[in-house]
């Protein structure tokens, strides 16, 4: 089990639900992204920027013939904050004593 | 910097640290102090981050399940995502036995119009299934199947190839008159049947292999 590091970058919703996606995949497509979690592009475009800043996540662009294609994925650190996030939320668990859902 | 400020920045990733020292030192801005930089390129970023320091103590145990439940749900969503869907089993076995039935009729030019065209269409839809998952997403595939979901593929296949080569042979030395379409009708159904059992299977070892999965 990873070490346990609480992170509100990553616990608000939408971006929990973009990073969780994002660590099971080496690369996502933003169309994917945006259908999986049901965000505008702007809205998911806002959401990978802040990850992205926070070094969390790289984003490619290339162009497949003349359309361009944008996808993301998690960085070393965002895998790593991921994982201790997700640590973390299991110790409040523990320590409640509560079931896992 | 005062001091609990300087706390709750020293578990703060070098990289952060770094990029922000760069940028200050750009934009003239320094603390009193020396060294030591309180803003980062983006401010919601580092706001977010610190406050992340200490909002652990007020997170609730149920919302915690709760996050952790809608991490699996997402984490499912992708797999689900690229899995092998339905239908293809269903092409596989139709393509099996169109083959079967050619090799039965002993006609040089059925078995030279059936197979090539049985082949294409398995190679084309085969082609477009995986390269329109792999557009889509690339799972980590070696991370997440591991030896077992490698394990659990090869199995499979040998399991249909020798099924269906191996009741071929013996319906033949049975004496049977259509020994290749009752052989892949045979392998065409473990197909159908063990297809989705696959896909369950290669489902559930990914999900026990996912990232912040309990182990």
């Amino acid at each position: 089990m990873s070490r346990a590091r609480f992170d509100e970058l990553i616990h608000a919703p939408t971006r929990l639900a973009i990073v969780s996606l994002l660590a099971a995949a080496d690369w996502a497509d933003f169309k994917l992204i945006r259908d999986e979690v049901g965000l505008s592009d702007s809205a998911l475009s806002k959401q990978l920027t802040t990850l992205e800043e926070a070094g969390y996540v790289e984003i490619r662009k290339a162009f497949i013939g003349k359309r361009p294609r944008t996808s993301a994925r998690l960085s070393k650190a965002g895998r790593a904050a991921f994982e201790m996030h997700v640590a973390a939320l299991q110790q409040i668990i523990d320590r409640s004593g509560a079931p896992l859902r | 910097m005062g001091a609990q400020a300087r706390l709750l920045l020293s578990g703060a990733p070098a990289r952060l640290v770094a990029s922000a020292t760069t940028l200050e030192r750009r934009r003239g801005k320094y603390l009193p102090g020396r060294k030591v930089h309180v803003s980062f390129p983006g401010g919601k970023v580092l706001a977010e981050w610190v406050m992340g320091s200490v909002m652990n103590e007020y997170v609730r145990p149920d919302e915690a399940a709760e996050s952790l439940a809608e991490v699996r749900r997402r984490q499912q969503q992708l797999i689900d995502a690229v899995l092998i869907p339905g239908w293809y089993w269903w092409v596989v076995a139709a393509a099996m036995i169109a083959i079967g039935l050619a090799v039965d009729t002993r006609r040089p030019v059925v078995l030279a119009i059936v197979i090539p065209i049985a082949v294409a269409i398995l190679a084309a839809l085969t082609g477009a299934m995986i390269f329109g998952a792999y557009r889509r997403a690339r799972v980590r595939s070696r991370e997440l199947l591991g030896a077992r979901g490698a394990a659990s593929i090869v199995g499979f296949v040998w399991l249909v190839v020798g099924l269906t080569l191996g009741s071929g042979f013996a319906l033949r030395a049975a004496g049977s008159s259509a020994p290749a379409t009752i052989a892949t009708v045979i392998g065409g159904a473990a197909l159908l049947i063990g297809g989705p059992v696959l896909g369950r299977r290669l489902r559930q070892i990914m999900l026990a292999n996912r990232a912040g999965a309990s182990r």
